[in-house]
């Protein structure tokens, strides 16, 4: 059990760092300029320092899975990260979710939207397993039409066949 | 040598010897008054094959295919009043130039073949294995994968050169080595039967031509084989040549008979001949759907070896409909038409065998699936 | 040894006989090899009848020879080689000025104008036998729709030397796309078939992806993801009016072709992280599900009599292709080399299924009969998919993507021989083309 939120670190900096300025690769959804905000107890309301913040989410729970090629099972990190998500989820009772499935371009546009469904359908009933209601989330797939790497060999492959949980709904301060 | 090899020749040997013999006497035979029927056909159907190829043009199908003139709803799409049912006032030109005197059609293509040898894409003589299989642009070099990409003949493709090949001096004590694997004639049944059948002659390095090209010195017919010792199986391979070329000289001295010449059978290397002049126009499209139809075409012969256009028609077809028959004929004329030049190098002594020809044009190696 | 002998010699002796006897008929003789060679044409310029129709008639004879030249199965001979002077329709022809130049088919044709109309005649030559290929036909319309009118006479060429129905008056509804790999703009256009006309049917406000044509080529579906979420749509290509197609909530759908009748849509709905094929009947919105397994089945096509249904399942573990009646039912898969199969279509003829193909890192579009024999794949890239047919059945358009941070999309096209490949040229990227059939 140590390694767990070990392993969420590991995953949020990892993903912090290759978040691309679009919208599938950062969500735009709430992450305000720190700079303006007002310190609360020495947090920001709304900064990734904020537990509550959707900047928090998308960064310190990790708002996104990782799939093997062809594959739509959750890895051990994948399920790591979706048991924060589901705990932030559990915790912050306003927020929706869609939930986002991916592929990379390996494949045809169907059949990778048809993955992309089976990926995010992954995640989605993760998190309802972990209790989350069923209803808050919703699922849908992009197919390979959203990449968020843009080369044509593995290391951006592992990053665009992904889940990601999109909050919706929430108030950010 | 195996024991099967060696019976082989053994049979081989006897068999030619027997052979020769008999086409000594099958020279005796010529000369006898010919069966009548040929004459007799090749002279009524001058006429009536006029009128069937008549006939056979009449239903025009193409041309009435109404293109169906539909109200374009969209209004982006250009509106074109298709008003194609009517068909053009068949001027009066051109289908007189054509159809009604075959004799024009004849005379042009000697003409023309003459005029413009030069014109890059003329199918050269005889040689079917030059003709470019794929030549065409494509325009990326196209990385086709396909296993099969282009159903090329090639398995036949090395046997083709049947005529140029047999260079072999026919007194090197070698040949006997080397009986086969120069010319492997197709087909197999065909061949041993005619290949026997002809004289086998000595000069083994002429080329096939056509009779007219060839310089026309009369030579007397040269001693038939059997006398000689020569193991029977180096022959096979000149034989053709042989044959060629006495075809050439006998074309040459009788063309002004009377009589039809009809002259021992045909040998494979005198039908081979005719064949591979007309493979070497024949155009596929391997993709077309005509290339799953098989037709076959008649036409009559002039004594040189020319086509009578007008005798050229379509008399079976199989696979597809009427009009990848059409096609398919289309494809099939246009080879016979460009390739016979000034005439097929036929022997002028068999004038009798060949003066009907019937021509069956099956794609089925040739398609892509 | 002896008897042996003797016995071969019987033979050879019978057997010669017997040909010399059944010598006595036409001399027989089977051709069963040929050349591959493009047949060579001439198209000189139409007359003009009328003095305004002088450029018409020049861009009406090199849209035809374009058509021709770009089948692979045509070469056009230059005008600079011309001997024969073209300039009278009704003149008769020189054959020997034209096989002197080895051109084996000659069209010639009048145009002439008259206000906003206009009149196009033509007739085909065969120059080596000397005659007319059908008889002279002419079409009129409008000077707006003469690139039309050129493709109508080009496919009427083709046809009468082909013996088959042509493709060049035709449409392709694809996606055309602007902007980088992870920010792509999509928008539908449509096109002549040769890359003409191009007019743009959605914005690219929100994704859209893989048109496809109604039967009468006057109806596009096509999936968007304008809601959130991806939805069939149906649009009219006249109006641009569109509409979606209910596929209940929580549900995404896609990959939807017509019935040949035009009447039904066969796609896929994913729900639950399942995909399955189901039917709507595109008036009532009454649908039927077709496949109902765990594993993705998608991309459906139909016969051309509608009477089954092609797709793609994995249900073996990785995308195959499979054959099941229209109602559903049973399946039966149909490929079995190596590698993944995807998106299938159905040929016009019948007689071929074209699909997409990957295996070990390349992409392939291929065809194989309906029963998976005799698979023949027409390309190799990195990344080709999406066949379709023209309408005739000889050439198959797709979507060829490039590698890298900087690929795009194109189209191309590849005759079933697979020797005529090319790009299709459009004024910005291209994915997902949709033939239709011939425009009446």
């Amino acid at each position: 059990m140590k390694f767990l939120p070990m392993a969420v670190l590991v995953a949020a900096v990892a993903l912090s760092a290759c978040t691309n300025p679009n919208r599938f690769g950062d969500d735009a959804n709430g992450s305000g300029n720190p700079a303006i905000g007002q310190p609360l107890n020495g947090i920001v309301p709304g900064s990734a320092n904020d537990p509550t913040s959707v900047a928090y989410f998308n960064q310190a729970v990790g708002d996104r899975v990782l799939f093997l090629i062809d594959q739509s099972a959750l890895t051990d990190v994948g399920r790591a990260t979706l048991d924060g998500q589901a705990t932030w989820l559990m915790t912050n009772n306003d927020y929706q979710a869609v939930i986002e499935g991916h592929a990379d371009e390996q494949g045809t546009r169907e059949y990778n939207l048809a993955l992309g469904a089976r990926r995010a359908n992954a995640a989605r009933e993760y998190l309802v397993s972990k209790g989350v209601p069923a209803a808050r989330l919703r699922v849908v797939s992009y197919g390979k039409e959203r990449p968020i790497e843009i080369c044509s060999n593995e290391a951006c492959y592992a990053k665009n066949r992904r889940a990601v949980t999109v909050l919706a709904g929430g108030q950010t301060s | 040598m195996s024991r099967t090899r060696k019976i082989g020749n053994i049979v081989s040997g006897v068999g030619h010897v027997g052979l020769a013999g008999w086409v000594l006497l099958g020279g005796i035979f010529t000369s006898r008054p010919d069966p009548v029927d040929v004459q007799e056909v090749a002279m009524i159907s001058g006429e009536e094959f006029q009128a069937l190829v008549d006939a056979s043009r009449q239903p025009v199908e193409l041309a009435e295919t109404p293109t169906p003139a539909a109200p374009e709803e969209t209004p982006d799409a250009p509106e074109v009043d298709v008003a194609p049912p009517e068909t053009v006032t068949p001027p009066p030109v051109p289908e007189e130039v054509a159809e009604p005197a075959p004799e024009p059609v004849e005379e042009v293509v000697p003409e023309v073949s003459e005029a413009a040898p030069e014109s890059p894409n003329a199918p050269a003589e005889v040689n079917v294995q030059d003709a470019p299989v794929s030549s065409r642009p494509v325009e990326r070099p196209a990385e086709v994968v396909a296993p099969t990409p282009a159903p090329q003949p090639t398995p036949e493709a090395v046997q083709e050169p049947t005529p140029q090949e047999a260079v072999v001096p026919e007194d090197t004590g070698e040949t006997v080595e080397t009986p086969r694997e120069a010319t492997q004639a197709p087909a197999a049944t065909d061949r041993i039967v005619t290949e026997a059948a002809q004289p086998p002659a000595a000069s083994p390095n002429v080329s096939m031509r056509p009779p007219a090209r060839r310089p026309s010195a009369p030579r007397p017919v040269e001693t038939p084989a059997p006398t000689r010792t020569t193991p029977a199986p180096t022959q096979e391979t000149n034989a053709v040549d042989d044959a060629a070329v006495q075809a050439a000289l006998e074309a040459a001295m009788s063309s002004s008979s009377n009589t039809v010449p009809s002259g021992p059978p045909m040998s494979s290397g005198e039908k081979d001949a005719l064949r591979l002049a007309v493979q070497a126009c024949w155009n596929v499209d391997p993709g077309a759907r005509w290339a799953q139809t098989t037709v076959t075409v008649a036409m009559n012969m002039t004594q040189d070896g020319k086509v009578v256009g007008s005798s050229l028609r379509m008399i079976a077809s199989e696979g597809g409909d009427a009009s990848t028959a059409d096609a398919a004929f289309g494809a099939a004329r246009r080879a016979i038409l460009l390739c016979q030049k000034d005439g097929f190098p036929l022997p002028a002594e068999k004038y009798g065998q060949w003066q009907e020809i019937e021509m069956t044009f099956n794609p089925e190696r040739m398609r892509i699936r | 040894m002896k008897f042996l002998s003797i016995c071969a010699a019987l033979v050879c002796a019978v057997a010669l006989t017997s040909t010399a006897q059944a010598q006595q008929g036409p001399l027989k003789i089977t051709i069963e090899e040929g050349i591959i060679q493009p047949l060579p044409f001439a198209v000189p310029n139409f007359q003009a009848e009328t003095g305004e129709a002088g450029q018409l008639a020049a861009d009406l004879s090199r849209v035809i020879a374009a058509d021709l030249q770009g089948t692979g199965v045509f070469r056009e001979i230059p005008s600079s080689a011309f001997i024969a002077q073209y300039s009278d329709f009704n003149a008769a022809i020189s054959y020997p000025d034209w096989k002197a130049i080895n051109a084996q088919a000659l069209v010639t044709g009048a145009v002439s104008v008259s206000g906003n109309n206009v009149n196009v005649k033509f007739r085909v030559y065969d120059v080596v036998s000397g005659t007319t290929l059908g008889e002279g036909l002419q079409f009129s319309g409008t000077t707006d729709g003469w690139r039309r009118m050129a493709h109508k006479v080009a496919d009427e060429v083709y046809s009468r030397i082909t013996g088959e129905g042509g493709y060049f008056d035709s449409r392709v509804v694809y996606v055309s796309e602007t902007g980088p790999k992870n920010d792509r703009k999509k928008r539908l256009a449509v096109m002549d078939y040769d890359g003409a006309n191009v007019r743009y049917l959605t914005d690219s406000s929100a994704i859209v992806l893989a048109p496809r044509f109604s039967p009468t080529g006057d109806r596009v579906l096509y999936t968007s993801y304008e809601s959130g979420f991806p939805r069939i749509y149906v649009l009219d290509i006249g109006s641009v009016q569109r509409r979606v197609l209910q596929s209940g909530e929580g549900t995404m759908s896609f990959a939807p072709r017509f019935s040949p009748s035009g009447q039904t849509v066969v796609f896929s709905i994913s729900q639950g992280g399942n995909t399955d094929i189901y039917s709507m009947d595109i008036n009532s919105g009454q649908s039927v599900r077709l496949t109902n397994t765990p594993a993705i089945e998608t991309a459906p096509s139909y016969s051309p009599d509608g009477s089954q249904i092609v797709f793609e399942s994995d249900r073996s573990g990785s995308p195959q292709l499979y054959i099941m009646s229209a109602s559903g039912g049973e399946a039966r898969r149909i490929s079995f080399g190596e590698g993944r199969y995807g998106t299938p279509v159905w040929s016009p003829r019948g007689d071929l299924v074209a699909f997409t193909k990957q295996n070990s890192g390349r992409f392939h579009i291929g065809v194989m009969r309906t029963d998976g024999s005799e698979e023949r794949l027409l390309t190799a890239s990195f990344l080709d998919e999406g066949p379709t047919w023209a309408p005739n059945g000889r050439v198959i358009m797709f979507t060829r993507e490039t590698q890298g941070a900087g690929g795009a999309s194109s189209l191309y096209s590849v005759d079933i021989t697979g020797r005529v490949l090319k790009q299709v040229q459009t004024q910005e990227g291209g994915s997902d083309p949709s033939w239709s059939p011939l425009q009446q």
